[in-house]
């Protein structure tokens, strides 16, 4: 294996031989990464072609690998967080928005009442945006943020700030509501 | 077999755990590497960073993922 600056120095190369040389270690070595992150999740064809697409997706993002961290480390992390996205995609794919807020499980327990479960889905219902609505039932659903992102069009960062916002709005709602019945353990604290 | 975790529930605890500041997927992201590589020092960022694995069930998963892939081979 070569030395981590090496590699991505052979990489960014203009030497064509130096450059194929580089590309298919690393290759390898994501195939062997992937493998063991994922054991039997990702085998055979799917590891080897979610192998390629990260290889590629490596090669587009070289001009920003800056030396923080190693470059197996960087790379790996990009190819890991390819293949759960993929993998996540491929799942739920043909769950709507919709089907994934219906299965939402919003029994009470012994920490939470019904009249608190209530006010959790009144807040929510009032307090939030539509965007922030939409989103936070499907992700309390099981929709994975990644997908809800790409259904989007958006990074999967910008629906996490969504959703921030839409808890902080709620944390809001449900202090001014505790003022009045000193409910859901002081307004979460 | 696991329990499900009910909406209420999983909501309650984000809610709970909820800060002002929180880093977002993509800047979680930009600085898992150095991260895991033991190159970020700044105690605060590092704080975020943790708070962002456990508030975010997907990036918690990646980094889970990403230790094993990255931990030393066993020798015999």
């Amino acid at each position: 294996m070569p030395s981590e600056q090496a590699w991505a120095e052979s990489l960014r190369s203009e030497d064509q031989a130096a450059q194929a040389h580089a590309a298919a270690e690393l290759r390898d070595y994501l195939k062997r990464t992937l493998a063991k992150g994922f054991g039997r999740q990702l085998v055979d064809a799917d590891l080897d072609d979610i192998t390629q697409e990260s290889l590629l997706k490596i090669h587009r993002k070289l001009d920003t690998f800056s030396g923080q961290s190693r470059f197996t480390t960087w790379a790996a992390a990009i190819a890991v967080n390819y293949a759960v996205s993929e993998l996540r995609r491929r799942r739920h794919q043909h769950v709507s928005l919709e089907d994934a807020a219906e299965q939402a499980d919003w029994s009470a327990d012994a920490t939470t009442s019904e009249a608190d479960v209530e006010l959790l889905r009144r807040g929510i219902s009032e307090a939030l945006t539509e965007r922030q609505r939409i989103a936070i039932e499907a992700a309390l659903g099981g929709l994975p943020l990644s997908e809800l992102a790409r259904r989007q069009g958006v990074s999967q960062g910008a629906v996490y700030k969504l959703l921030h916002d839409a808890r902080c709005r709620l944390r809001v709602y449900l202090a001014e509501r505790a003022e009045n019945r000193g409910s859901m353990q002081e307004a979460l604290s | 077999m696991s329990e499900r975790v009910t909406a209420q529930a999983l909501l309650r605890r984000l809610l709970e755990s909820t800060r002002e500041r929180e880093l977002d997927c993509d800047q979680f992201q930009e600085l898992i590497a150095p991260w895991l590589d033991g190159k970020i020092e700044d105690p605060a960022v590092k704080a975020l960073l943790e708070h962002h694995r456990q508030q975010c069930p997907e990036c918690g998963e990646e980094t889970e993922i990403l230790l094993r892939a990255l931990a030393p081979d066993d020798k015999a």
